[in-house]
């Protein structure tokens, strides 16, 4: 396949400390994703039986 | 946006760096967003029906998350401007800490969870009253306005009006005459309170070559305008009382306070000009404080003393 060349920089090694902060920046997604299931899940039994939690605002 | 746009926020960021989490919170402009959540909150304490505390604090949530995913999507694309003024030069797209593609994508992954969780998790209503405040953010107010009028702040400042009107169709799916005030009162207050800041910055976006009004009219016609929407903003302070929604706590807070409002800003207008500096500072910190205690009030009386 013929097509215009594309030139792929080389890709620079992460350093300890950019490592870390990557580290803990997939640890939040992480935590986010499961705390929006767990959201969800609440919610959807909120929504389903009325009576599950009776607090209101 | 031109070529050279594209190449100034490019450039904005040339050495990108591995973000923190704390960049990533920084921006999602988290002082715009206290002030969000908070009148969001009050329009849910004052909705005249009862809302499950758990879908209250979901959707307060999903209001916060918008307003923070606007931020993102401003910062992503003010990176230009941001870079030449001081204010703003800090800012994690400017600083080289988060590429422009990954303010924008994190910008665009929270605007959809937003609105996605709000439709699905609490109604149609607030979530499509979420969505159009994302866009009017950051398409009509960042792309659009900003950088064309001098009247930017005052039409763009109906995205940070709407908080309150979501929470309120949050809980009642419909929105009402009390949060259309709610609205007119921080819609009628943001000239004023970004005016005052505008005038102290006014060199930073003259640099950046943003029509703020300072720029564009001068300080004298800015002082003008301030009193004229001070003076709105305490008409329709006032505006709850009057039409029987507020009580007497609140309307006594309400006149008194805006009456200061009002004070401060004729005497930023009385300031003979090139020395606003302090008066405008005080006018700005005066304002946040004001809009905080017409709310907090509003909130407390309702909790209080129950439904007007």
């Amino acid at each position: 396949m013929s097509g215009p060349s594309t030139k792929l920089e080389p890709v620079r090694p992460l350093t300890a400390e950019e490592a870390k902060a990557r580290g803990k920046r997939n640890l939040a997604v992480a935590l986010i994703l499961g705390a929006m299931v767990i959201v969800f899940f609440i919610v959807t039994l909120v929504q389903l039986s009325g009576n599950v939690a009776q607090d209101k605002f | 946006m031109t070529d050279a746009t594209l190449d100034a926020r490019k450039d904005a960021a040339p050495r990108h760096q591995e973000a923190g989490i704390g960049d990533y919170w920084a921006l999602l402009k988290p002082r715009v967003m206290s002030l969000v959540v908070f009148t969001a909150l009050v329009g849910l304490i004052l909705a005249p029906v009862d809302l499950h505390w758990v879908k209250g604090v979901v959707a307060i949530l999903c209001i916060a998350i918008g307003a923070g995913a606007s931020g993102a999507l401003n910062q992503w694309y003010d990176a230009d401007i941001d870079a030449v003024m001081a204010r703003t030069a800090g800012r994690p797209v400017p600083a080289g800490r988060i590429s422009p593609d990954a303010a924008l994508e994190f910008g665009m992954v929270l605007s959809f969870f937003s609105v996605a969780a709000m439709a699905v998790l609490v109604g149609y209503v607030p979530a499509a009253l979420l969505a159009f405040t994302i866009f009017f953010y950051a398409v009509v107010y960042t792309m659009w306005l900003k950088r064309w009028t001098a009247q930017n702040i005052v039409i763009g400042g109906a995205s940070g009006a709407l908080p309150p009107v979501i929470a309120w169709s949050a809980v009642t799916g419909t929105v009402d005459l009390y949060p259309m005030i709610l609205f007119a009162i921080i819609f009628l207050w943001t000239p004023a309170h970004f005016w005052a800041l505008a005038l102290v910055k006014n060199e930073d976006y003259t640099r950046a070559k943003v029509p703020m009004l300072p720029v564009v009219a001068g300080a004298k016609a800015t002082k003008r305008q301030i009193v004229l929407y001070a003076v709105l903003t305490a008409a329709a302070a006032i505006a709850p009382f009057a039409l029987g929604f507020a009580g007497v706590a609140y309307a006594t807070v309400a006149i008194v306070l805006s009456l200061g409002f009002v004070a401060l800003s004729v005497r930023l207008w009385r300031t003979v000009e090139g020395s606003e500096r302090k008066p405008a500072l005080q006018l700005f910190a005066y304002s946040i404080a004001y809009l905080f205690a017409l709310f907090f009030m509003a909130g407390l009386e309702r909790l209080i003393v129950g439904g007007a």
